[in-house]
């Protein structure tokens, strides 16, 4: 009795062992979960029926990812042949040669560079250096950030449209004076990612720049600060409890029809037209970022994808690589909700007739700037919200706030120089 | 009277204990709409099963489902056979050297560091043996760090049961094993029976080896999944509620059916202190 026990344990063990892939002609590919990841995967599940190739899928969330790829990159497990990721990783990973350059794939294949289809704003990010240097990766979703406002609201009271951020301001305290029960305006200012990227539009819009001309950290400029008192002031037509807001809430408060303008990405654009997310179905308008000192720029945000130097496939991988970011099956994954990086799919009738503000993330894409490129982003964005948001909740005045946080990133920068 | 007051204390603390359950079910019953509606529609909305589908039918969840289990189940066996052996081995044996005692207290210190600690080296390891990505490295994995609270506890009831009845099996001509199972096992049911409802509750929730040791759906567990559903610019609440509402259903239907012994169990335990 106790022996058969031991012996279908040993059996179980020995079973789950042998799940193990086989080799053969295989691909493993690391994607992201959410809807970028699954027209990935829809893809992948289609270039296996075509050609035979079976293809792997690893998903994991967005948190994670990162750290995921990171760990089998510096482990050398060779365990991906295709990795997606997100646009302000790439400097690190391009940076410590982790990917594989793609100019000598493409050139076998009798091509000089990438496709000229693709946004140049895209590509860019896809080379390191930026814009200049040699290609490791291919943008697959052209994601920008958009300003999304109530157009109802706005032609109620007569207000312009929100071309300038001191438009914004005025239009949230004459929505939320007049309005019952709707805040003009709705940001995100919880520590870290969501706090950095509402500011970086208006940072960038009032002249800040994190970095100066000799790659000093320059965000306690007059500028950097006007435009932090400038958030603050918008933060005052904000619901309460924004300085922990993060997407999810500024999403809730925008579907729900409680709060009338903010920043946001495209992914929540198909939301507000299914009556059972939105409260305020047609009411949406979606348009480039506003402006003030300078013109109005959105945080670009792409999701690339690469081919890990320790890919045993590289060849398979890059024909599997050309053939999703292909205008034909870029438009699929369109079809499947996430904005192409090609300039033609944004102008095909089609898709335009389904997604009605592809003008507008067009427009915005090709106007968009990437965070500032850096392997260290990530503890600097990191440490930058923190301050951002202490700043929204009340605790440090904005000069303080940017004061700390220039020291602060500094701190980073020389921490990491001196480790390198 | 007394009995009343009773049931009017209780009723906060059932309250209490499950309102969080109750709004995970409503919120993966209720469309987008009323999740985040201002003030939530508490009792009446129209309930759809929108995320069920999502989840089970759209989404692997089944699958994941499935290797949550075999994982749970066979590494909180093998906790089981191997804990317990050496539980009975440390209380009924006298060792050299203080042997007791210190192994004892070795093998609790491997509870003493943070889990996070282990998870770069065993995935190391796990790659070197080519065990990544596979049910068996979560299940290697899952036991090795129920095994001390399985010995901890089951020394404890062995410690309590009086050595004679096995003597007298013994001397009956039965072997140690044989006196083990037949008569001292038998005895210690009540402690086997919370010892189990533990390491599986502790194996099926797991995420962070889960996430690490793993890659593809193939050996993706509930947690990890469950967790995938925050993605980089949306919550998907309805669906990670809808799978987590299945997900408590096999540890309660468990818990449920050993109750019995659980409750005699735990306070075995604590008699012993």
């Amino acid at each position: 009795m106790r022996l058969t026990l031991f012996l279908t344990l040993l059996l179980l063990l020995t079973a789950s062992c042998t799940n193990q892939q086989s080799s053969g002609k295989q691909l493993t590919l690391a994607v992201v979960s959410g809807v970028e990841g699954d027209a990935l995967k829809q893809a992948a599940r289609d270039y296996e029926s075509q050609t035979g190739t079976h293809i792997n899928i690893a998903e994991f969330p967005y948190t994670n990812l990162f750290e995921k790829e990171l760990i089998d990159l510096k482990a050398r497990t060779g365990a991906y042949d295709l990795i997606m990721l997100d646009d302000p990783w790439f400097p690190r990973f391009a940076s410590e040669q982790f990917l594989t350059e793609l100019t000598p794939l493409l050139e076998r294949r009798g091509q000089s560079g990438p496709d000229s289809d693709f946004v140049a704003t895209s590509v860019a990010l896809c080379r390191h250096p930026y814009q200049t240097g040699p290609l490791y990766a291919l943008p697959y979703v052209g994601n920008s950030q958009l300003f999304f406002y109530r157009k109802d609201l706005f032609e109620k009271h007569s207000l312009k449209e929100p071309a300038t951020w001191q438009d914004v301001l005025t239009a949230a305290r004459t929505i939320q004076e007049k309005e019952n029960g709707i805040y003009g305006y709705v940001m995100r200012a919880a520590q870290g990612n969501a706090a950095v990227a509402d500011f970086m539009p208006i940072f960038w819009a009032f002249g800040g720049e994190m970095f100066d001309a000799s790659g000093k950290p320059s965000v306690n400029s007059p500028e950097g600060i006007a435009a932090l008192e400038f958030m603050l002031q918008l933060g005052k037509y904000s619901p309460p409890g924004y300085a922990s807001f993060n997407a999810d809430e500024v999403g809730a408060h925008l579907l729900q029809g409680t709060a009338a303008m903010s920043i946001n990405w495209p992914a929540w654009i198909s939301s507000f037209a299914d009556a059972t997310k939105s409260k305020v179905t047609g009411k949406m308008e979606f348009s480039t970022l506003p402006a003030a000192q300078r013109p109005g720029q959105a945080e670009i945000g792409n999701w690339l994808i690469a081919i890990p130097r320790d890919s045993q496939n590289a060849d398979a991988a890059m024909d599997f690589l050309l053939w999703a970011t292909s205008a034909e099956q870029m438009k699929r994954s369109a079809e499947r909700g996430n904005p192409p990086t090609r300039q033609s799919l944004f102008r095909d009738a089609e898709l335009v007739a389904k997604y009605p503000a592809y003008p507008a993330q067009l427009r915005s894409l090709e106007s968009s700037r990437p965070r500032p490129r850096t392997p260290y982003w990530n503890e600097i964005e990191n440490a930058f919200g923190i301050f951002l948001s202490k700043a929204n909740s009340g605790e440090l005045s904005p000069t303080e706030a940017m004061n700390q946080a220039n020291a602060e990133i500094e701190k980073i920068l020389q921490r990491t120089q001196a480790t390198q | 009277m007394i009995k009343n007051l009773r049931y009017v204390l209780l009723l906060p603390a059932l309250v209490f204990a499950l309102a969080p359950v109750y709004w995970m079910l409503t919120i993966s019953l209720k469309t987008e709409v009323d999740q985040f509606a201002s003030p939530p529609p508490w009792f009446v909305f129209t309930p759809t099963l929108q995320h069920y589908y999502d989840a089970f039918v759209t989404r692997a969840f089944g699958q994941y489902l499935i290797t949550s289990a075999v994982v749970a189940v066979t590494s909180t066996a093998c906790a089981l056979v191997i804990g317990t052996a050496a539980a009975y081995g440390l209380a009924r044996f006298q060792l050299p050297w203080r042997l007791n005692r210190r192994l004892s207290l070795w093998i609790l210190s491997t509870r003493m560091f943070p889990a996070i600690v282990t998870a770069v080296p065993l995935f190391l390891m796990m790659r070197d043996v080519r065990l990544l990505n596979t049910r068996a490295s979560l299940i290697i994995v899952y036991t090795a760090f129920n095994l001390p609270f399985v010995v901890w506890m089951m020394h404890g009831f062995f410690a309590d049961l009086p050595r004679d009845l096995e003597e007298a099996a013994l001397v009956d001509g039965d072997s140690r094993l044989g006196a083990l199972v037949r008569v001292v096992l038998p005895l210690v049911a009540p402690g086997l029976a919370a010892t189990a409802v533990f390491c599986l509750i502790v194996s099926w929730n797991e995420f962070l080896f889960a996430l690490v040791l793993t890659q593809t759906d193939a050996a993706m567990t509930l947690p990890v999944g469950i967790a995938g559903r925050v993605t980089q610019y949306e919550i998907k609440w309805g669906v990670m509620s809808a799978a987590a509402s299945v997900a408590i259903v096999p540890i309660l239907v468990f818990a449920l059916a050993l109750q019995k012994y659980l409750v005699r169990g735990l306070s075995l335990g604590a008699v012993k202190g």
